[in-house]
């Protein structure tokens, strides 16, 4: 299991652990917000799932030995989320993908970093994770710079893959070996 | 809908229409004939473990729902020759983007099932009024693929290293995108 406690640059705790079914409510609420604070994610703030779809949702990636979803507390408060999602086919099983949101008011204390470190963590000790992948808008510059500091390299950039607020925005295509 | 029916190499007809819910078991047994037949693809010669006929029942179902991509095939004479998926992007600022995905059996190669196929896609996709690109990974061995698309106006726009495993041996896989 990797470290689940980080201490951030304000000497506060971070704690990570694995979404639970009982987080859903929380989790919707959560996404709703920050959809709204930030333009550089897919979610727009808007949430098309039920709660019984979420509890669904978290139930079923609890169970998932390759990824799941994660979320990050302080004193008890849902501030991050991140979720490794794999691949179900049996030759591209070894590589995994990476999305995260911080809560804007929690930005610049080290939560991108703990996030990272756990992750990678994480996907190390599977044992079978090879990759790591994710797609950040282009003009995303601190997120770019958040995943250079932990490895990730430009490998793409699709053209045009975002469509946010009527302006299209290409996607940085990155990888990083486990 | 574009231009269903289109003639190959060698004078027969090859017909696209999208996979029924009644293909289900047919295009199971499909996805392990073309996954014997070639290393470049996700399947082997065991198809998809784990999916069944039920599986791909409601699969082929919820596909005919959607509105700017699907699940087709190609039959030459009925019989079930190629299959192409276009998969819209699920999330909303990412839906004018389709991830395209073939396979044509290899008793059915060199005679233009592939460039049929590529034609119906793309005046398919512009025909939805939505897409704007599409986007596929192909291993960055396959030449004839790779070839095939760069003639449909498809350019390498990433690659990602050692992304496909086959029998224990890594190759990577090329991101190729077309901008409708």
């Amino acid at each position: 299991m990797p470290q689940t406690d980080y201490v951030l640059k304000d000497g506060r705790t971070l704690v990570i652990s694995r979404a639970k079914k009982e987080d859903a409510a929380e989790m919707l609420a959560f996404l709703s917000f920050v959809g709204k604070e930030t333009d550089f994610l897919l979610n727009d703030g808007t949430i098309r799932l039920t709660l019984e779809q979420e509890e669904a949702f978290l139930e079923q990636s609890a169970q998932n030995p390759l990824g799941g979803i994660f979320t990050g507390r302080i004193e008890g408060e849902l501030v991050c989320s991140f979720g490794l999602t794999s691949q179900s086919r049996d030759r591209v099983k070894h590589n995994v993908t990476i999305g995260l949101t911080v809560l804007k008011k929690c930005w610049g204390l080290g939560i991108g970093s703990a996030i990272f470190q756990y992750a990678l963590a994480f996907a190390r000790e599977t044992g079978v994770l090879k990759n790591m992948w994710l797609d950040v808008r282009a003009d995303n510059e601190r997120a770019i710079a958040l995943y250079q500091k932990f490895g990730f390299a430009q490998i793409g950039r699709r053209k045009n893959a975002l469509f946010v607020n009527g302006i299209y925005y290409d996607e940085i295509l990155m990888e990083v070996e486990l | 809908m574009p231009q269903m029916k289109y003639t190959l190499k060698d004078g027969r007809t090859l017909v696209f229409s999208r996979a029924q819910k009644e293909d289900a078991a047919e295009m199971l047994d499909y996805l392990k004939q073309v996954g014997s037949e070639t290393d470049f693809l996700l399947m082997d010669e065991n198809g998809f473990p784990g999916l069944t006929v039920e599986m791909e029942e409601r699969f082929l179902e919820s596909n005919l729902q959607c509105e700017s991509g699907g699940m087709f095939v190609g039959r030459i004479g009925g019989e079930l020759c190629c299959t192409f998926s276009i998969e819209p992007h699920p999330r909303e600022r990412m839906k004018h983007i389709a991830r395209l995905g073939i396979t044509v059996l290899k008793k059915y190669w060199h005679i233009g099932a592939g460039s049929a196929m590529m034609e119906f896609i793309i005046a398919y996709a512009r025909e939805t009024g939505v897409l704007r690109s599409l986007w596929l990974e192909v291993h960055a061995d396959n030449d004839r693929a790779i070839a095939l698309y760069e003639r449909f106006g498809f350019r390498t726009v990433g690659r990602y290293t050692n992304a496909v495993c086959v029998r224990g041996a890594y190759f990577d896989q090329l991101a190729m995108e077309l901008l409708l």
